[in-house]
């Protein structure tokens, strides 16, 4: 189990990045939420004992980081957000290299991981190809081999799926999910699919706070019949914005907008009930509440 | 629009401090060299030569000769940079597809960094102008305040050598589109310049014209200005140096044209050659179903020690690995192997001296060129492997892996070194290759082991902690390698602003000279205690870099302190102490040796001037003559030391009677003598060992005295040498022995009459002289005094030899001892002996000749020779390159008996001529 808290980290620049944060995190997926600046990185790089934090603590299976990192390392894989890799080395030499800093000291031992972690990302094919000429989703993929070489029991994962085209993306979900069971793995993210196809608990972060702790479908049975839509054209906008609880809005063909909005019971006729709460309607109305609570 | 890309250039360039960084180390290094050669740290000597001005126009110019080439470092920094960054941060697609002009995004770029640097040059300026006014215009170095001087300086050399410099390599960079090669073009350019010296050496007007900076064009204009005319006149910008400046001018701007036609405002850079180009490997591969079940491999993870340390191992495999397959490593070593192959071949081709490339020369020579490779390399590749993980934005990766912070740190000091080994590998191949290619094959592989790993290795080792060390703290690569390369130009500079320690003389360990003779001397040691004690100096930098490690990151100094502070414990804390335990003691080692009570003494000149001032009233003093000398002298060659008691006959030849007698002992003797007569003291100088006695009795004229004295040297240190006594090749001289009359004037006597051809002007305490010598040495030598030999025997496990001179001789002696081979011929009569070393037989052969001609033609001329024997006895050129004839003895240095076999003719007329020299002084 990882325990975090108190966790509290200011930037020499005055931003607050990480305000006092408690979670508890069981085994299984974990997927952190939140839009861009929310800390989400920096409690990934922390827990990852890459910053050290202002105050409070992180503990992992009886492990405390701030004590003792190194014995966390060595059950820890991380993928950071932005990663590069030594120019003109194969994949496989790479890997190598990385089972070297893992810890896998017999030469056979190494090769045979990194062959089970190639195939495992669909890498084995490509394994002597230099990884600076990998496109986007292979070098993601040759992210997650990496990670798997000392397999870990934390796994943390940083928006992982930004910049992949869908069949990328879906075959490293694909991946993820394949790992996931009896480890926790802690997948931060600003999309919200992802959350929805793979987690089994999540947490929504913004302004380095964590606003709610819940699994995915407990979120949207919450809002159960709570989501109405309606029909307007674009000039309407900013009415309905400042008159309801406004969720998010999308174009239709003939340019008109169908927005979605948040009222505990029906607030004006007009609205119809909507089909389906989404996980995008529990992201806009937990964000929409800190609006409010900083307006 | 080339206005707003100037200026953004120009402001964003004013916000890094990486240049005002630059700024104030160039203002300090030029206010101290001013202030140094100023003489402000160690006071100015007083003498009555002209003095140059350090202010003058001259001067000026020529103490920014050597900021030039530092100033040219800045030019990849910043301008190379300014054009580099829009690639490095990929704006530059976003960029070019903007409608901006070609020439204003070139010309704006160019020129605010070019701004940047001139401004940055003005620190030089500055500083020596403050120095100007902190020595004052009291100091005899500063003439009137010069501000044409400064002007020329700058608007002739400094800023048009920078402007059409900085063309070249912002022309590279931008072509290239890599900031090395920005790098590699400025060490290009010095290697141009030193094969363009070294070529055109002998045409002056050519040598003038192609130098790169314009400097030799200076020389040449200025070639035959006397000292009062280089503090007065201004540089002449007219004539050779105008030619080499429009010549140099013309060639960048030529270049510059050309890059600019071909440079486009697009993604891929033009191609100077066909597509080598990189394949992108965009395509995936078919997508095959991902395997369910893949076997899950069971690994044993382990942190023990043993598999730490073969971890270390392994990563420093890929460490070096990195740094042999990089390009610029290549081209680096390729240039070092280049100016060796040069530097060697101008030792074994010179014009007038050309030596036998001897392993020893080529160790000497080259060693300094390629020397300067392997502190490139270390420098760079100490920041590259550093910073590697970063620059590859893998250090997030790396970083949390539980792979402990000295393997990290071990496996790039073990691969830094594993470089360096290499690279004295390739100089030792290479030498052994030019000494194979000259026809020579003594190769002392054994020396070239002894000198590369023992002598040179350790001070490699050093430089390469100090660099990981820096490099670590210093987040900017190009600072690390800049501050690097500070610390390494001035650390020799330490000397002139005051600092002459050991212990704070960073990594500089007393020079050492090689002999075949003497092997390294006595130095050795010091050498050597000077390389322990700076190595654990390394052992605490290697430590203090574990502490610093960076892994993760830190957002403010403090907290890298904190965390280093907070690593400090255990078994790192008892190291740390262990080893401030031993730099302190090492130190304090050092220390005490250098301040040995038998120092030699500094401010030599204050000290003779103050003497002069005293003691010059005995200028004139008439002394009586030495007629005979007779010493038993004992050589201990294993501790370097002598002993000698002996007699000097002492004739009283002028008319009046002398009842003063002045006296000079050896400087680094100890001399104790007596007279036959009672005498006393009446002054006497301890530095100079000057003392002047009053008789009791006068001597009459005519008359004669004894004088009785025991002479032993001043006991050697560990940095002092008091004595010349060798473990092999002793050369001592007549300096060791007292002297009569005030020895002090810069004037020799001129004979004046035809008797003068019977005295010697060249010691006037004595004319010709007998003497007689028991010298004796170490069982394994052979000792040499002046005269015949009459007796030799051993004694004691010495060697004894009895020589008396049969015939007077000037009093200028050779002791010699040495583990010597001797070549012994006849020639009418007269015994030639050459003593040399047993491996120094190239040249005997023409030795003996010209000996042997040389006879013949001085006896024909001048008489017949009065010894019956002549020896040639070589001494180790650590001693001199000289020849000299010292009554029948002829000291020959070591140089001259590896000249070349067919450059010995030379030698022939070297014989010939000095013992014309010996006849006509002898004659009689």
């Amino acid at each position: 189990m990882l325990s975090i808290q108190n966790l509290t980290k200011t930037y020499p620049n005055g931003v607050k990045a990480l305000d006092e944060i408690n979670l508890e995190i069981q085994p299984g997926m974990f997927g952190l939420l939140g839009p861009n600046g929310a800390g989400k990185s920096s409690l990934m790089r922390t827990i990852a004992t890459l910053q050290t934090p202002d105050s409070g603590k992180v503990v992992f299976s009886g492990i405390d980081i701030a004590n003792d990192p190194m014995s966390l390392r060595k059950t820890l894989g991380y993928l950071p957000q932005e990663f590069g890799v030594y120019p003109k080395e194969s994949a496989e030499n790479l890997l190598d290299y990385f089972a070297i800093l893992k810890g896998i000291s017999s030469r056979k031992e190494r090769k045979c991981k990194v062959e089970e972690v190639l195939h495992l990302t669909n890498l084995f094919e490509v394994r002597k190809k230099h990884v600076s000429s990998y496109s986007g989703g292979m070098r993601q993929r040759f992210g997650i081999a990496q990670l798997l070489l000392n397999d870990p029991q934390l796994i943390i994962v940083d928006e992982p799926t930004a910049g992949l085209d869908p069949e990328e993306r879906n075959r490293f979900l694909n991946v993820l999910r394949g790992i996931g069971t009896e480890n926790i793995v802690l997948f931060s993210t600003h999309l919200v699919e992802d959350v929805k196809e793979l987690c089994t608990d999540m947490a929504m972060m913004k302004h380095g706070k964590i606003y709610r702790h819940l699994t995915p479908s407990q979120a949207v049975k919450e809002l159960e019949s709570k989501i109405w839509t309606k029909r307007i054209l674009a000039t309407e906008l900013e009415h309905y914005k400042s008159t309801f609880n406004y969720l998010s809005s999308s174009y239709n063909e003939d340019h008109s907008l169908t927005i979605r909005v948040f009222a505990d019971n029906t607030s004006h006729d007009s609205f119809e009930k909507a089909e389906k709460v989404t996980l995008e309607d529990v992201y806009f109305h937990a964000l929409e509440k800190t609006v409010e609570e900083y307006a | 629009m080339l206005r707003s890309i100037y200026s953004y250039e120009l402001k964003s360039l004013l916000k890094q401090p990486a240049i005002y960084f630059y700024f104030v180390v160039f203002f300090g290094i030029a206010l101290l060299s001013m202030l140094g050669t100023g003489g402000f740290f160690d006071g100015v000597s007083e003498t009555d030569k002209e003095v140059r001005f350090l202010n003058s126009a001259h001067q000026i110019n020529f103490i920014f000769q050597y900021f030039n080439k530092f100033l040219m470092f800045l030019l990849p920094a910043i301008i190379g940079m300014v054009i580099y960054k829009d690639y490095k941060s990929n704006v530059h697609p976003i960029l070019y597809s903007y409608p901006i002009q070609k020439s204003d995004y070139l010309l704006g770029k160019f020129l605010s960094s070019l701004t940047i640097v001139f401004l940055i040059t003005l620190s030089v300026g500055f500083a020596f102008f403050l120095g100007e006014l902190i020595l004052g215009t009291n100091n005899p170095m500063i003439g009137s305040m010069n501000f044409l001087g400064y002007v020329s300086a700058y608007l002739f050399f400094v800023w048009p050598n920078l402007f059409v410099y900085g063309l070249l390599i912002f022309m590279v960079v931008a072509s290239l589109r890599n900031i090395y090669a920005g790098f590699i073009s400025v060490i290009l350019l010095f290697f141009i310049q030193i094969m363009i010296d070294n070529l055109f050496e002998g045409t002056p007007l050519l040598f003038a014209l192609l130098d790169p900076f314009g400097q030799n064009a200076v020389a040449y204009e200025t070639r035959f200005w006397t000292i009062s005319e280089q503090n007065v006149r201004q540089i002449p910008v007219l004539g050779v140096v105008l030619w080499n400046r429009l010549l140099w001018t013309t060639f960048g701007l030529l270049l510059f044209g050309l890059f600019y036609k071909k440079f486009q405002l697009e993604q891929e850079t033009f191609r100077l050659l066909p597509n080598i180009g990189r394949r992108r490997l965009g395509k995936e591969p078919k997508s095959n179903p991902v395997k369910s079940r893949i076997e899950n491999t069971k690994v044993t993870i382990d942190f023990s020690l043993l598999d730490q340390v073969k971890a270390m191992l392994k990563l420093s495999a890929i460490d070096f690995r990195f740094i042999i397959k990089n390009w610029l490593f290549r081209v680096l070593v390729f240039f070092g192997v280049l100016a060796l192959v040069f530097a060697v071949s101008r030792v074994t081709n010179r014009a007038d001296m050309t030596y036998l490339p001897l392993t020893r020369i080529v160790l000497a020579v080259p060693m300094y060129f390629f020397s300067l490779v392997i502190m490139l390399v270390t420098f760079i590749y100490a920041g590259m492997l550093v910073h590697r993980s970063l620059i590859a934005k893998s250090n997030q990766l790396i970083d949390t892996t539980a792979t402990t912070n000295w393997v990290l740190l071990g496996s790039k000091i073990l691969a830094l070194l594993k470089v360096q080994l290499l690279l004295l590998l390739v100089m030792m191949l290479c030498g052994i290759g030019m000494q194979l290619y000259n026809g020579y094959y003594q190769l002392e592989i054994d020396l070239y082991l002894f000198h590369l790993l023992i002598i040179t290795f350790p001070t490699l080792i050093i430089w390469a902690a100090l660099s990981v060390f820096t490099h670590t703290l210093v987040p900017n690569i190009y600072m690390g390698i800049f501050l690097l390369l500070l610390i390494w130009i001035g650390r020799d500079q330490f000397p002139q602003i005051g600092i002459d320690t050991y212990i704070l003389r960073f990594n500089s360990p007393p020079q050492l000279a090689y002999s075949d003779l003497n092997g390294f001397g006595h130095g050795l040691v010091a050498h050597l205690i000077i390389n322990v004690y700076w190595l654990s100096f390394s052992a605490i930098l290697i430590l203090l870099t574990y502490l610093f490690w960076e892994r993760g990151y830190s957002h403010s100094l403090k907290e890298r302190i904190q965390k280093a502070v907070k690593q400090l414990k255990g078994y790192t804390f008892y190291a740390f102490l262990l080893l401030l335990t031993l730099l302190c003691f090492w130190g304090f080692y050092i220390f005490q040796e250098e301040n040995g009570q038998f120092k030699t003494t500094e401010n030599n000149e204050q000290i003779l001037k103050d003497f002069k001032a005293n003691f010059g009233k005995y200028k004139t003093a008439i002394q009586p003559k030495i007629t005979s000398v007779k010493l038993k002298m004992e050589l201990y060659p294993e501790i370097n030391s002598f002993r000698t008691s002996g007699s000097y006959m002492l004739v009283n030849q002028s008319l009046e009677p002398i009842d003063t007698l002045l006296i000079k002992t050896g400087y680094d003797e100890i001399t104790d003598y007596t007279f036959g007569v009672i005498s006393r003291i009446f002054e006497k100088d301890d530095a100079l060992q000057f003392a002047v006695h009053i008789l009791e009795k006068p001597i009459e004229s005519g008359d004669s005295i004894r004088m009785e004295f025991e002479i032993k040297n001043k006991p050697n240190t560990l940095f002092y040498q008091n004595s010349n006594v060798l473990k092999n090749g002793t050369f001592l001289r007549t300096d060791i022995l007292p002297r009569l009359g005030y020895f002090f004037d810069d004037e020799y006597y001129e004979p004046t009459d035809s008797l003068a051809r019977f005295t010697n002007f060249y010691s006037p305490d004595a004319d010709l002289v007998d003497i007689e010598t028991i010298i004796s040495t170490n069982h394994l030598q052979t000792a040499i005094a002046p005269g015949t030999l009459i007796k030799q025997w051993a004694e004691n496990n010495r060697n004894y030899f009895h020589y008396k001179t049969e015939k007077k001789i000037k009093f200028a002696f050779a002791f010699h001892s040495g583990d010597f081979s001797v070549s012994k011929s006849n020639h009418k009569g007269v015994n030639l002996e050459i003593y040399h070393h047993e491996n120094h037989t190239f040249n005997l052969k023409d030795m003996t000749e010209g000996l042997k001609a040389s006879l013949d033609y001085n006896t024909r001329f001048f008489g017949l020779y009065q010894h019956t024997e002549i020896r040639t006895v070589e001494f180790p050129v650590t001693e001199g390159t000289y020849a000299s004839v010292m009554g029948n003895t002829i000291p020959t240095s070591e140089g001259r008996f590896i000249l070349r076999n067919g450059e010995a003719k030379n030698q022939i007329n070297l014989s010939f001529y000095v013992l014309v020299s010996c006849q006509y002084s002898n004659v009689g």
